[in-house]
């Protein structure tokens, strides 16, 4: 087939005869249209009568000119013009069809079948036999080559799977393939290493011909949270002009329904292969997220999973005697305000109030006695999963919450009395923090000296 | 060409329909030739019509006694005035009747012949003579006339155009001339002064082809004639249509006028038309007295 552009003609030869066309100028130009003969008696009265203008014996230029095009156009359609032709790929033997069956190509996948099953039907026709493998669900005892038909009829079974092909698998089993085949390979278009070495093993059993999308793959990153918004990145191959993706935040709704909580653009600015969108969201939306999805993909790589990382839990302080004027600097809550504030949302007020917004966690510092509706209010919270955080003080130190009976607000009973350390009816130095043993969850943190401890509640 | 038998089975079935005709017999004593159905007045003939006084001029062989005798008056017996009259016929056989634009029309010539021989049986049924221009076919009565006419009727002319005959017509007999009078005018006109001078009167049937008509015909063309003597070509043949159908009126007009000068009768007859209506005029034309 001989291109010209995109076009491809079939049957180029027969365009030497637009050589011709010239020649039929100079003769259509020179014989005038046959006349007609009529037998007519009524040409008794025509006799005499002269034609109105003197015609020329020449055919017009236009009617010539569109008598040539016809011809031209009837050559060059005999011709057989096609429109980016398809190259028939011609070979005998057996034709493996490989594909990466990747996340990356998860999106395309139907087209990529397609593509499969006219190759397989092309094979069929030649009476070739064919394979069909992707790369992430390799058999491990190699192909085996059948009849076209057969594997065209297994081909909805052909999935892309969501992880990457196993370099090391895939070398064993490229040592598996014996013989020699055709080999058309659909790549997803990502670079990975395992890639030449492949191309290197399937070239030693004949030729590889590499088909890949010039589609751009898109793929969401983890978020995460940076002041006050939810950064959402991606990332996209080939690196192209702009191009715009659409990233959608899924969560629950409050009746317990997935649901689309926000959406916002990508754009991929010229020649960047990254981007990212920053989401500015209310904490309550925020929390509810449990995922990012690029819409419209199928893709494993369209989904990125939030975790806690995002999520502002909501923590409410309560002290006791906060009714007290003239003591805010002693405040019992002003370590807990100042370790909690970056990471958490502060809820102060009263407990009914407090329970009312249903927080993550709940902080007593050093209350010791709580009303019967409240504990009531506050027990019910709990078997709902909220978590309470007791710190004791002097005031618990005082009362004897626990101490006769099990408190159901505390984890265990607490011994009458307690400990002082370092005090002037004591002996020894109050004591100072250990380091945290290297098992723990807090190892590593450094510890000032400044802590020191002078009073127990001894459970 | 037209089998003598079914021309004149056509002309047969074309005629039955229609009453006898009876030619006006105008002129009594120039044509002698008596014919058997009376003319409602006195006149020559065989039988009796009236009794009137007689004149001066009556001989006395013509008085009839009977009467006479019953009054002081003499009486004369009139007989009822029997004539036929004389209608020649001229059919144009010439190449230019044998068209016909589509195959499902008849060829002016057929219609032409089926006409001339419809009336030439309306006017034997009726007791005229009928006959032929020229001397082929004198007027006379009779079947054996028509398979004779029918016959003479049934040969074609190779010339292009008809010219008529005006030998053999009868001083003030009647005269049908059917043809398409396309080709020269000059021999028409002669014969309808001359039929004037002899006092011959008729009509004329001018039988045209729709094609004639309209001039359909558009493009490079080379016209020619049924005989091919004549050809005209042209390069635009829609162009002359409006030059072509003027002259075709313009024909048709100087055949009518001279129609009107010889007290002739013209009418125009296509062969798309039901020939009935045509007959029908050619039975009013012969009938009218002039």
């Amino acid at each position: 087939m001989w291109t010209l552009g995109p076009i491809g003609f079939a049957a180029p030869a027969l365009l030497l005869a637009l050589i011709a066309l010239p020649i039929l100028w100079i003769l259509l130009r020179a014989v005038p249209p046959a006349p007609i003969r009529r037998r007519f008696p009524g040409v008794a009265l025509l006799l005499g009568l002269t034609d109105a203008d003197s015609q020329t014996d020449r055919t017009p230029w236009w009617l010539l000119l569109l008598r040539m095009l016809a011809v031209a156009a009837v050559i060059i359609g005999f011709a057989g013009p096609v429109l980016n032709p398809q190259t028939e790929r011609t070979g005998t033997g057996p034709l493996l069809i490989v594909a990466d069956g990747t996340w990356a190509d998860a999106r395309d996948w139907p087209a990529r079948r397609d593509r499969i099953a006219a190759l397989l039907s092309e094979a069929s026709r030649m009476g070739r036999t064919a394979a069909v493998t992707t790369l992430t669900d390799i058999a491990p005892d190699g192909i085996t080559f059948q009849a076209a038909d057969a594997v065209a009829t297994r081909l909805p079974n052909l999935a892309p799977a969501a992880w990457e092909p196993d370099p090391v698998a895939l070398t064993a089993w490229a040592d598996t393939l014996t013989g020699d085949f055709d080999t058309f390979w659909l790549s997803d278009g990502l670079a990975r290493d395992s890639r030449d070495t492949l191309l290197t093993a399937l070239e030693t059993h004949g030729q590889v011909s590499v088909f890949q999308s010039p589609r751009q793959t898109f793929a969401l990153r983890p978020a995460r949270y940076d002041a006050g918004e939810v950064i959402v990145p991606a990332t996209r191959t080939p690196i192209g002009g702009e191009a715009e993706t659409t990233v959608a935040a899924i969560g629950l709704d409050p009746a317990g329904v997935e649901r689309q909580l926000a959406t916002a653009p990508i754009i991929f600015e010229p020649g960047n292969a990254e981007a990212e969108v920053a989401l500015n969201l209310p904490p309550e939306l925020r929390n509810r997220i449990t995922r990012f999805e690029l819409t419209g993909v199928r893709s494993a790589a369209a989904v990125s999973l939030t975790d806690d990382a995002l999520k502002r839990r909501e923590v409410a302080l309560i002290a006791g005697g906060s009714d007290r004027e003239g003591l805010e600097l002693l405040s019992p809550l002003f370590y807990l305000q100042q370790a909690l504030e970056p990471t958490a949302d502060l809820i102060d007020g009263t407990i009914e109030d407090i329970i009312q917004a249903n927080p993550d966690v709940i902080v007593l510092a050093d209350v010791a006695t709580l009303s019967g509706t409240e504990v009531e209010s506050m027990l019910a919270w709990i078997d709902k999963g909220g978590m309470l955080l007791r710190f004791a003080g002097s005031r618990v130190a005082a009362s004897d919450l626990g101490r006769a009976t099990e408190d159901p607000l505390m984890p265990v009973r607490l011994r009458a009395g307690g400990r002082n350390v370092g005090g002037a009816m004591s002996w020894g130095e109050p004591k100072v923090l250990a380091p945290f043993a290297e098992s723990l969850f807090f190892f590593g943190l450094l510890i000032s000296d400044d802590v020191t401890v002078t009073a127990q509640v001894m459970a | 060409m037209i089998q003598p038998a079914t021309l004149r089975a056509d002309a047969e079935t074309l005629a039955g329909p229609l009453p006898a005709l009876l030619a006006e017999a105008e002129h009594l004593a120039t044509t002698v030739l008596l014919g058997d159905h009376g003319r409602r007045r006195a006149g020559l003939g065989d039988t009796f019509w009236q009794y009137r006084p007689a004149q001066s001029h009556d001989t006395l062989r013509s008085i009839d006694w009977r009467r006479s005798a019953r009054s002081d008056a003499t009486f004369v017996q009139d007989k009822e005035w029997q004539i036929a009259q004389s209608v020649i016929l001229w059919v144009d056989q010439a190449a230019a009747m044998g068209f016909a634009s589509v195959a499902s029309l008849p060829t002016k010539g057929t219609r032409a012949r089926t006409l001339a021989l419809a009336t030439a049986i309306m006017l034997l049924r009726g007791g005229e003579r009928v006959g032929l221009t020229g001397l082929r076919l004198p007027p006379r009565r009779g079947e054996a006339q028509l398979m004779q006419m029918a016959a003479i009727l049934s040969q074609d002319d190779s010339t292009d155009y008809g010219a008529p005959e005006t030998q053999g017509m009868l001083p003030h007999s009647r005269a049908l001339f059917v043809s398409d009078f396309l080709g020269d005018m000059a021999p028409v006109e002669d014969a309808l002064t001359r039929a004037a001078d002899r006092g011959v009167k008729g009509a004329l049937l001018q039988i045209l082809d729709p094609q004639e008509e309209a001039f359909p015909f558009d493009g490079r063309t080379v016209f020619e004639s049924m005989g091919g003597s004549l050809r005209h070509e042209t390069l635009k043949a829609g162009d002359l249509k409006a030059r072509y159908l003027d002259r075709l009126a313009q024909r048709k007009d100087r055949l009518a006028h001279l129609a009107r000068m010889t007290g002739w009768q013209f009418s125009t007859h296509h062969t798309a038309t039901p020939a009935t209506a045509a007959l029908l005029w050619l039975y009013g034309a012969l009938e009218r007295r002039t």
